[in-house]
């Protein structure tokens, strides 16, 4: 290679399904882990295996972290991208970019998918929750009940 | 170049680690997490986490751009007597008004230690600091101060102090500001404390001795009360703010101060626990 050191121009990143994405390094900024990976490295190319990121999330992030780099992007833009972003999500989506957020350190991204989650559950019922995290009730009927009185203008 | 082994069979799943679970609901208003405590026995306990607590504090203070996104107001209806027909004891009702136009009105109760005597129950400093009111009887020699948070209904009744009593004399109490201390992680509360000679009391020396007006500070920390050295002028007037750990009070005409500064806007720094003063324009 030919290129000096340090400079890497272009990195490959392979998803899970064998997927591969070239992207430049300003757009991995965010992505701790990758960024970190590269950071240990003296070449000028990389290519990085991402075994817990699926190809359609990984698109999806990068074209998230696309739009948040650029510098020609107005703010509204930016925020008009967001709101159409988490739009065309189903809730599974939007489970699965947050565990690629945390799998990838990208701390921003993954306040962002937080609260995109945070905004869908805020006015759904309590069965509603328990399917959407797939998690089991461990009370008896009785103290539920109890619980529920208790906090009885919650559910107003 | 290195080669590497692509593993396809890896399958994220839907179950969402613990860690991830607070990041999201410490998004949440408090209405839902009330609600969802019922989810399951861990989400009944999401209050005594402190790594969630900090996290659900700093995404509050970080996000709240607008006083009035998704507010509640907390309306507080003191009946006051102007005749001196004093037969009915005199209620203070507490309201939870909430929505876009304020249209849901639920009635709250006051804490227990309210219970017994609600009459003439004040917020202090008109604020509630991450949840957490402070309330006093408006009157009173001997005003209760109880730390009130509306959404887990926890309350702490704030212990006296030996010092305000003091032989031969009355003391009046007089909470002035409540507020947060986020240098210790603290909240606050001031008041003053004035003492009057009882006259109803043969005091066993001629000249009655008099004490000066003394301010003091409690700490929910230290949980008791400490005296300020400090020469505050004190207005009984309501007109006052908190904001950002610094509690403001006009003091139009103020007789306990010995500066004697005249009327002026009084700041009190609750980290620091200094105070200033700037005077009318």
């Amino acid at each position: 290679m030919a290129a000096e050191k340090s400079s890497i121009k272009i990195i490959t990143l392979i998803a899970a399904d064998g997927s591969v994405f070239e992207v430049e390094p300003n757009i991995v900024k965010e992505m701790k882990t990758v960024q970190s990976y590269i950071d240990e490295l003296d070449q000028n190319t990389v290519s990085i295996p991402l075994p817990n990121v699926f190809g359609n999330d990984l698109a999806m992030i990068i074209e998230y972290c696309k739009k948040h780099a650029s510098e020609e992007e107005t703010k509204e833009a930016k925020e008009e991208f967001d709101f159409e972003f988490v739009k065309r999500m189903k809730s599974d989506d939007k489970l699965r970019l947050l565990q690629a957020a945390s799998y990838l350190n990208m701390e921003s991204f993954l306040q962002f998918m937080a609260k995109a989650i945070a905004a869908e559950i805020e006015n759904q019922s309590v069965e509603f929750v328990r399917d959407y995290f797939q998690i089991e009730s461990d009370f008896t009927p009785e103290e539920e009940a109890e619980l529920r009185k208790e906090n009885e203008w919650a559910f107003k | 170049m290195e080669k590497f082994v692509v593993t396809t069979n890896v399958k994220v799943n839907n179950h969402i680690p613990n860690d991830l679970v607070l990041s999201i609901l410490s998004k949440l208003p408090i209405k839902s997490l009330n609600r969802f405590a019922c989810v399951c026995k861990s989400w009944t306990l999401l209050f005594k986490i402190p790594h969630f607590l900090i996290m659900y504090h700093n995404y509050f203070l970080s996000n709240n751009h607008s006083y009035y996104d998704g507010t509640s107001i907390l309306l507080n209806d003191s009946l006051v007597h102007l005749t001196n027909e004093l037969d009915e004891p005199l209620h203070s009702t507490l309201y939870l008004l909430s929505g876009d136009r304020l249209e849901n009105r639920i009635k709250l109760d006051w804490p227990p230690p309210f219970h017994e005597d609600d009459s003439c129950i004040h917020i202090l400093s008109y604020v509630a600091v991450n949840g957490t009111l402070c309330f006093t009887h408006d009157i009173g020699m001997y005003a209760k101060c109880v730390f009130w948070n509306p959404a887990t209904d926890k309350f702490k009744v704030i212990p006296p102090n030996p010092f305000e009593f003091v032989p031969y004399h009355n003391t009046l109490l007089q909470p002035r500001g409540f507020g947060y201390d986020h240098e210790r992680d603290d909240y606050k509360v001031i008041r003053q404390l004035v003492f009057f000679v009882d006259d109803n009391i043969d005091v066993p020396c001629e000249e009655p001795i008099y004490f000066s007006p003394m301010w003091e500070i409690y700490s929910i920390r230290s949980n008791s009360w400490r005296k300020l050295d400090v020469d505050m002028p004190y207005s009984s007037a309501c007109d006052e703010l908190y904001m950002d750990g610094v509690y403001h009070w006009w003091s139009i005409n103020d007789y306990s101060s010995l500066s004697n500064v005249g009327p002026c806007l009084v700041s009190f720094d609750l980290c620091n626990e200094v105070f200033l003063t700037t005077p009318f324009p």
